[in-house]
């Protein structure tokens, strides 16, 4: 991806600290600089656009009323991905009962051929969307992201393990919704 | 199909034609500051209601300090009633004693009693310029029942304080003819001069007997204060307190 790599968060928030303070100034600057990379990354975790602007929205807010104890001298973007991320987790537990969508049978299987690519990637985002909102941060944070295992674990405030269980799981489901078609390139020798 | 990468792939196209508006930052402020004038107004509501809330004790606590009650005033707003004069005390008209009725039963009048009006916002109270106790002991009700006699020439108001310490009795008379706190009728045996107001008093503190002290607070106008046992020690103070 085309955006710096982030630093600790816990450089980034430096509190009620002495060091010099970010401004009004530079917080129209960061948003103007990152505002569709996150867009995009928000995008990603919540699947709609509408409610991808909502939550990028929300976690700007967020990060403006703090914007003044962030230090002048670290990327504020680990700061406010993390908020999105908790946002978008956070919200899409809360509307999942809502947003459940329920089918009488099983939806049918893509087709596996090269000519139907660009379907099969539009039927894996679906797909990508239909997972839990832990496991659909994790797949965004480690492949949209470029992330490690242990920044995302930093990220989604969990262990390791559970990021690599969470990524592995949801894999597998995206492997198992998609077919055959989408087995891992290791097992195919 | 290497799934890793066509996740990439995927992601990359879904989001390809997407970028954030340039007001982006301008709406992020715009919230922010929409979410902090909010806050505000739900802090000085709450803390207008918590003021709200404390005020109503507090208020209650000074109430009972400044007792509303009939004073002189009451005749000329119609509460005067006819008929035999029959007080809650009944003390002898030749000093004999007063015999004071159990306390907490403002409505021991009898049936053919005058009219009773127990004071509320709705009656006489609320219009009255000045309190007739100035003093009113911890226990004992603001709410009191008055009634107005008149024997001849005389006029007697009687109010009434009950409570669960006891109960205060205020009688006003007025007679052109008063001319001591003897005349008034109550004087008890044994009476002892005192001083109310700087006036000369008589004072019925005899065991047995409810504390009780009469003086003639103006020419034509006599007060009569009588507590129940249980408030011998603040009869002088709500004498003190009398406004008439």
């Amino acid at each position: 991806m085309g955006h710096p790599r982030p630093v600790s968060i816990d450089q980034a928030y430096v509190g009620w600290s002495t060091l010099a303070r970010r401004d009004d100034e530079s917080f129209v600057t960061f948003v103007a600089e990152r505002g569709t990379a996150l867009l995009r990354t928000a995008n990603l975790l919540c699947g709609a656009r509408s409610d991808a602007e909502d939550i990028l929205q929300t976690a700007l807010e967020k990060a403006y009323r703090h914007w003044g104890k962030l230090s002048s001298d670290s990327n504020p973007e680990p700061y406010v991905r993390k908020i999105l991320v908790n946002l978008t987790v956070s919200r899409a537990r809360r509307w999942r009962v809502l947003r459940e969508v329920y089918m009488p049978s099983p939806p049918e299987l893509p087709a596996a051929s090269e000519s139907s690519t660009v379907e099969l990637r539009g039927m894996l985002m679906d797909e990508l969307r239909r997972l839990g909102p832990r496991q659909r941060a994790v797949l965004v944070l480690r492949y949209w992201e470029d992330m490690s295992e242990a920044e995302t674990a930093k990220m989604l405030g969990c262990s390791v393990g559970t990021v690599k269980s969470q990524a592995a799981r949801g894999l597998a489901r995206l492997r198992e919704r998609m077919g055959t078609s989408a087995q891992p390139a290791s097992s195919r020798g | 199909m290497d799934l890793e990468n066509e996740l990439r792939q995927a992601m990359a196209e879904r989001v390809t034609d997407v970028s954030a508006s340039r007001t982006l930052a301008h709406e992020a402020r715009r919230r922010h500051h929409r979410t902090v004038r909010r806050r505000t107004a739900v802090a000085m509501t709450a803390a207008g209601l918590v003021v709200a809330v404390a005020a109503i004790p507090t208020y209650q606590s000074f109430r009972p300090q400044t007792v509303g009650a009939d004073g002189p005033e009451s005749r000329h707003h119609g509460h005067h009633s006819a008929g035999s004069p029959t007080p809650s005390l009944s003390p002898s008209p030749q000093g004999g004693r007063p015999t004071p009725p159990a306390a907490g039963r403002p409505g021991s009048h009898s049936p053919g009693s005058p009219t009773q009006h127990p004071a509320s916002p709705r009656g006489h109270e609320s219009i009255l310029p000045k309190a007739l106790l100035g003093y009113l002991p911890p226990g004992i009700d603001p709410a009191k029942t008055c009634n107005t006699q008149h024997v001849g020439s005389r006029e007697t108001t009687t109010c009434r304080w009950t409570g669960s310490t006891g109960w205060i009795e205020v009688r006003l008379v007025r007679d052109r003819g008063l001319s001591g706190p003897a005349d008034m009728g109550f004087a008890p045996p044994m009476a002892r001069n005192d001083l109310v107001h700087g006036h000369p008093a008589l004072r019925g503190d005899a065991p047995a007997m409810p504390r009780q002290i009469m003086w003639i607070e103006r020419s034509g106008l006599g007060v009569w204060v009588g507590v129940s046992p249980g408030l011998s020690d603040r009869l002088m103070r709500v004498a003190d307190g009398v406004h008439a």
